[in-house]
């Protein structure tokens, strides 16, 4: 066997704000790594100093050693936090697991001068976000770039993201998504029925950030159009202009109950576990930790019909395009149906999303990294072949991929 | 000078207000417009008028403002070759000429006025050259004329641009007139500012928009270059020299270089350089969401960070360094452009592929 394999290695989670997570997908993420990568490897997690006060950081967590930056894991500071992360990480990991590419810059000098291994999760499509502004896009646009082309393995969440790797790069990407079995279905109270009467009764659900890429916009117009059930849409309304005016314009409709962000768990637990149909607008990057979770909670899903979310859900569950279609498919909602796609969903969920599933793909890429120092891609072994001879053999068509 | 020359520029400006409308009318009686097709951002047709309209009134008000047996700087002569392209220019406007043809005619006439004593003699020390053989003199002052006058032809694309570039170049040439003490000349530069201003009233207009033409874009490109070369000649053995040949490189750095940079684009990727797309300067800079007025504005801006540039590398250093310094900040925006509109492409790319099961 393989010295590499038996060995332990040393491994460096970078890019995210730390555990224990509090925060977002990559967080939970490196949570699940170190319980169970962490079995065989000594694991390192770059954690933000801004995040975490002095009386709560602690140097080893669940066996895992961590280490904290000054600096916030997202917007402008994550390129200083990333980078310093990774340099730090070349005192001793021999695996850089590099989470988003704000700190890709610099990746190519760590290919060139040293021999650590680098596996990327690119993170969806992030240049393409509204949220970031000119200089930022431009920035991950051309970080992206760097982060596939000088890691050893990138990986994907979702397959319309290695579509994209594909055809921009050549890249031959690899596809983890998220786990979703840290969520807990939690029964009704008495007390939660009191301050939410609405549990009583058949309702859709919707949690995600107030922003026009969720499509809250449409999906507002289009609750005011439908009385088949009431909305409840929890989320951070007050940020932004556009969460200001939707709540002040949809606030007082019967069939919609807009509500605050909610940071108690367990409540939101309720509100999201007892739901009849969620409802998922995003229709930007990759697989969402928001949509793996209410399918883990066997939730019918109505969701944008993106590639992202077609794929997260196997082309199994409930599709709008546009507001039209998003009332003519609210409309056409029974029973039977929901509980049939319920169930779907959380067989889906159960193959495919959970944190141990997760961590040993992780396990077998990181094995890869270590056995490998070319990098897939997915062009076609031919193309190596003078096209001088592929001409004689008959074969010029195999000199390219771009005729499938 | 008198004070009569001073009406010059004014007249030109009122002249072109009454002339463009006159044209415009004719134009769309005898169908000379310009019809939209999928490389052209306008949807109705637009009369062709601009350059001819420019020349009637500029022509007016030159023949009232200045003596008439006055010959600044063989400006007869060059009035004459300016008048065949001119027409040319129309001729191409209404039946579409073969692109052979008219780069034969632009060749005879940058023979003409190298024949006029119009020329390229000396490269005054940039790279170390100076004084340059009598063959290379034809040759570099032939190709240098047609070059850029098709280069300031192909910069006509999007509303003001052309007109615009035009007037940042004769408002330099007007200052470098005057550094070299021909203020006749500069009042005739100042004349053809107040046309172009009365152009651009119509070609930015919604109501009443005219395009400048083939005929005005190659006419202007031929004043400039033109004038450029003489410019340098009568700077000549003074001590302005090197500014004056900074500013005349400066105004023709963006359409010759960025016809050069297509060419070679179109070249790599296996195309005739002659092969019409949208990868020219004013292409890119709509990718950004500008619109056009506001693009041109920016692209007239550019030449002004490149006219200052090079000015200020020239009084720190040098020439060669300063025309470095101004390729440098051309090649450098550009680049930012292409990388700009290479993520735009790639936005739509994945926007089909995200959509691609609807």
């Amino acid at each position: 066997m393989n010295k590499n394999l038996t060995q332990k290695k040393k491994i460096a989670i970078i890019g995210t704000v730390g555990v224990p997570a509090n925060y977002g997908g990559f967080e939970t993420l490196a949570e699940h790594l170190i319980e169970d990568l962490g079995q065989k490897h000594d694991i390192t997690v770059y954690c933000s100093g801004k995040k975490y006060s002095k009386s709560e950081r602690v140097s080893s967590y669940k066996g895992a050693r961590l280490k904290y930056l000054p600096f916030d894991a997202n917007g402008i500071q994550s390129i200083p936090y990333d980078t310093l992360s990774i340099i730090n990480a070349l005192f001793f990991a021999d695996v850089l697991l590099v989470l988003g590419v704000a700190g890709a810059w610099i990746l190519p000098f760590v290919r060139i001068f040293t021999n650590k291994k680098i596996i990327i999760s690119i993170d969806g499509i992030e240049w393409k976000r509204d949220k970031w502004n000119l200089l930022a896009k431009w920035y991950l646009f051309w970080a992206e770039g760097k982060a596939v082309k000088y890691s050893h393995i990138d990986i994907s969440d979702n397959e319309a993201i290695q579509d994209y790797t594909a055809a921009r790069y050549g890249s031959l990407s690899r596809i983890i998504e998220y786990g979703a079995d840290h969520t807990m279905k939690v029964a009704v109270t008495e007390e939660a029925t009191e301050q939410y009467p609405f549990l009583k009764e058949q309702y859709a659900f919707k949690v995600c950030r107030i922003e026009p890429e969720n499509m809250v916009h449409v999906i507002l117009e289009a609750f005011t159009k439908t009385s088949r059930m009431p909305l409840v849409i929890v989320g951070n309304w007050d940020k932004s202009d556009y969460g200001k005016s939707l709540k002040t314009k949809y606030s007082q409709h019967p069939n919609i109950h807009i509500l605050d962000p909610i940071y108690n768990q367990e409540k939101l637990d309720v509100l999201r576990g007892n739901a009849s149909l969620y409802v998922h607008g995003h229709s930007a990057g990759g697989t969402n930790p928001s949509l793996v979770e209410a399918m883990y909670l066997g939730l019918p899903i109505l969701a944008n019909g993106v590639s992202y979310n077609r794929v997260t859900t196997e082309n199994r569950a409930l599709y709008f395009s546009d507001q039209e279609s998003l009332i003519a498919e609210i409309n056409k909602i029974y029973t039977a149906k929901l509980k049939q796609v319920g169930e779907d969903m959380q067989a889906v969920a159960k193959r495919r999303y959970t944190w141990s599933h997760i961590a040993f793909k992780y396990e077998l890429l990181v094995e890869e990294a270590l056995n490998t120092s070319e990098k897939a891609d997915v062009e076609a072994e031919t193309k190596n072949i003078p096209y001088d001879q592929l001409l004689e053999l008959g074969h010029a068509h195999l000199k390219t991929n771009l005729n499938f | 000078m008198n004070s009569i020359h001073i009406i010059g520029p004014l007249a030109a400006f009122l002249m072109t207000l009454l002339v463009i409308p006159v044209l415009r009318k004719i134009a769309f009686r005898i169908n000379m417009v310009d019809k939209p097709n999928f490389r052209k951002v306008h949807t109705l047709p637009i009369p062709l008028i601009g350059g001819v309209g420019i020349f009637i009134a500029t022509t007016l008000a030159l023949g009232l403002a200045l003596p008439f047996d006055l010959d600044i700087l063989g400006f007869k002569n060059i009035y004459l070759a300016m008048s065949i392209l001119l027409m040319m220019g129309v001729i191409d406007d209404f039946f579409e000429l073969r692109a052979t043809m008219k780069l034969a005619i632009q060749l005879i006439l940058a023979h003409f006025i190298f024949s006029q004593g119009i020329k390229i003699e000396s490269l005054h020390g940039i790279f170390g050259i100076y004084e340059l053989a009598d063959w290379m003199q034809y040759g570099l002052t032939v190709v240098v004329i047609a070059g850029a006058v098709n280069a300031f032809n192909l910069m006509d694309g999007i509303d003001g641009l052309a007109a615009g570039l035009a007037i940042a170049g004769f408002a330099v040439f007007t200052v470098l007139a005057v550094l070299t003490n021909q203020f006749l000349l500069a009042l005739v530069f100042l004349t053809y500012i107040g046309g172009l201003f009365g152009f651009l009233r119509f070609n930015l207009s919604k109501s009443q928009k005219v395009f400048i033409g083939d005929a005005g874009s190659l006419m202007m490109g031929f004043i400039l270059v033109v004038s450029g070369i003489r410019l340098i000649q009568s700077a000549q053995n003074t001590a302005n020299v090197s500014l004056v040949i900074l500013g005349v490189v400066a105004v023709m750095l963006i359409p010759v270089f960025d016809a050069l940079r297509v060419f070679r684009k179109r070249m790599k990727s296996g195309k005739s350089p002659f092969n019409p797309d949208k990868t020219h300067l004013h292409h890119l800079v709509l990718t950004t969401g500008l619109r056009h007025k506001a693009s041109s504005l920016g692209i007239v801006g550019l030449m002004s960070g490149i006219i200052l540039i090079g000015f200020i590398s020239y009084q720190l250093v040098g020439l060669t360094v300063a025309f470095i310094a101004m390729l440098f900040l051309f090649s450098f925006v550009t680049s930012l452009l292409q990388f700009h509109n290479r993520l735009m492409s790639w936005k739509t790319k994945i926007k089909r592929m995200e959509n691609i099961n609807h």
